[in-house]
């Protein structure tokens, strides 16, 4: 075990942020976000004012910040994987492969100073371009929405960021397993794929071998495993979290109607889950990295 | 004390071995040159000590702490030019100063190191557009910061022209009167000769050498080299000089100006009276020291020839 020197942290994290800050890659996430944010917010209130001219949805036209939220989280729950991800493979890999990690190593810095600096630095990449598009997509929401809701917006931003965070610190785990950058660019491939479209499919694997089919029929109350698996994800949990935190919506009442909810469909679980997600990736990452010869 | 222990380190990667049960010290206070051909361990074993690879077998200390224990105070009292390093493209001269003066947590000015290096003029420019030889002029100020007790230079002339390998030798001596041990790599001999107290010659993975320059020429064999010309060649005048005790090779060379040159390390007037009294006359005379590539050579090859 190496020590942790927060000293070292701060100024791997700088030397990183300064880095990115002077690569295209930031700027091109902001302008991306931006786009992505405030363009969405935009089309929110333009849909939303079309739904309201219909008579019909008059009474249904209550629409609030929360819907907003909700209009964004899917698109936002693919986007910043993909970024995360992107953000962070090369932290560690494209040191070592371009032989800058043996300037890095030189100065008195352990490899758990590395990976978490480079964690820190990185996810500071990813949070000021995310909070450039969080910030017009409000100015968005204010400027032609009469309800606006500080609170809603302040519990999606803080969620999305840790969000990111889990996705940059996967990245940055997965670029201290390996030395090459090719290497690292194929996992975190695999790593976007796998928790997009097969993690969940387990589900259906286990509840076929259990049940005989893939889904339950019509009717019936699923067990609460099956409730409870797609909260495991990185995704999953960053969306219950979502949906425990703003109360008006959590569909939680409806899944289980009796009442009783197992402690562990808690929203703090959730948010716990999320912050799993960062730490245990970057210690394997970290048990790894410990060992290797540069 | 010593600066560097290393001992019976062994280092395998798959089926190479790239050190062999290597042991040598470094005393403080010294510029020690480490010397071998391309691929004789030289940069595993600066990798060792720097705990950026981990040794098969063995131990390595430096400034008596454990090279991987302690590998932070090691590095925190080390200046290091690494070598195969790349530098952060994006980022400027002085920003690489800046990090490793943060790094070390000391108070240096970035551009007092860099005027020290000659790339004072360089620093507001991004280092991906520095040439080899300025990458390392950087890396050296880098390795100055906040005056560290060793300095490690891992092949510090690559990419230097002769005016630069000069500047460099200037500031390894500037950094040892300061009270800095020097412990550099190098496989070119000339860099080495003019500033170090030792050199330790590596091959294969093994130290087949640890002495002074002036050392490792005696133990070649005539560290000095006799040119004679005299009027003629005499069988019995050369039997007689080769019967001298510390004389070494004996050899005729010349039909217009007959020359015979001695290997000796004894008295050289002994060689010129042992000519004169079979009957030679003795026209001129030269010495030459046996040139520090020969001893390298003979070190490095298969086979050492004396």
């Amino acid at each position: 075990m190496s020590s942790l020197s927060l000293d070292s942290v701060r100024a791997i994290a700088k030397k990183d942020f300064q880095d990115a800050a002077r690569s295209k890659v930031l700027w091109l996430l902001t302008l991306l976000f931006v786009a992505f944010l405030g363009g969405m917010a935009f089309l929110f209130v333009w849909l939303d004012d079309l739904f309201a001219r219909q008579p019909a949805a008059q009474q249904e036209a209550e629409i609030t910040a929360i819907d907003l939220i909700f209009f964004l989280q899917t698109p936002v729950a693919l986007l910043i994987p993909l970024i995360g991800l992107l953000v962070g493979y090369k932290a560690l890999a494209g040191e070592v492969d371009s032989g800058s990690a043996k300037i890095l190593f030189s100065l008195p810095h352990s490899r758990l100073d590395a990976i978490v600096g480079k964690f820190v630095g990185r996810t500071l990449v990813l949070w000021t371009s995310f909070f450039a598009g969080l910030l017009v997509a409000v100015v968005v929401v204010v400027a032609l929405y009469d309800e606006f809701n500080l609170g809603h917006i302040l519990v999606f931003t803080v969620l999305s960021l840790l969000f990111g965070a889990v996705y940059v610190g996967l990245g940055v785990a997965i670029s201290a397993l390996t030395k090459s950058t090719t290497k690292a660019a194929a996992a975190v491939v695999g790593v976007f794929f796998f928790f997009a479209f097969v993690f969940d499919r387990f589900r259906d694997v286990v509840y076929y071998l259990l049940e005989g089919q893939v889904i339950p029929s019509f009717g019936t109350r699923p067990p609460d495993w099956y409730l409870f698996y797609p909260r495991l994800s990185p995704g999953g949990s960053y969306g219950a979290a979502l949906a425990g935190l703003l109360p008006e919506v959590d569909p939680l009442g409806n899944l289980f109607p009796q009442g009783e909810i197992p402690f562990y469909f808690s929203k703090w679980v959730a948010v716990a889950i999320l912050i799993l997600w960062i730490v245990v990736p970057l210690g394997l990452g970290y048990l790894r990295f410990e060992r290797l010869d540069l | 004390m010593s600066a560097i222990t290393v001992d019976g380190l062994t280092k395998v990667y798959g089926s190479t071995v790239a050190l062999d049960d290597l042991s040598f010290d470094v005393r403080e206070g010294e510029v020690f040159g480490f010397l071998g051909p391309n691929g004789a361990g030289k940069s595993t074993t600066i990798n060792v000590l720097l705990d950026f690879v981990r040794p098969t077998a063995g131990e390595a200390r430096v400034l008596g702490l454990d090279a991987h224990r302690s590998s932070r105070e090691i590095r925190q009292r080390t200046g290091v030019l690494p070598e195969g390093f790349q530098t952060y493209r994006r980022l400027t001269g002085r920003q690489h100063l800046e990090f490793a003066i943060e790094s070390k947590g000391v108070d240096d000015d970035p551009d007092d190191l860099l005027e020290r290096v000659g790339i004072r003029d360089a620093a507001g420019r991004k280092a991906g557009g520095y040439s080899t030889g300025m990458a390392q002029r950087l890396m050296l100020a880098m390795a100055l910061v906040g005056e560290p007790d060793l300095l490690i230079l891992d092949e510090p002339s690559t990419g230097l022209d002769p005016n630069g390998a000069r500047e460099m030798r200037e500031i390894v001596r500037e950094e040892n009167a300061r009270g800095a041990t020097v412990f550099f790599s190098s496989h070119i001999l000339g860099q080495v000769e003019a500033v170090c107290d030792r050199v330790g010659i590596l091959r294969e993975g093994e130290m087949v050498a640890v002495d002074t320059v002036a050392g490792l020429r005696e133990s070649v064999g005539g560290g000095t080299t006799l040119r004679v010309t005299v009027d003629r060649i005499d069988d019995g005048a050369v039997a007689a000089v080769r019967s001298l005790p510390d004389v070494g090779a004996v050899s005729v060379e010349g039909d217009e100006e007959p020359t015979i040159v001695v290997t000796c390390d004894g008295s050289k007037t002994a060689v010129l009276e042992a000519l004169e009294s079979n009957g030679l006359e003795v026209r001129d005379f030269s010495t030459e020291e046996a040139s520090l590539d020969e001893v390298f050579h003979s070190y490095t090859k298969e086979e050492v020839s004396a």
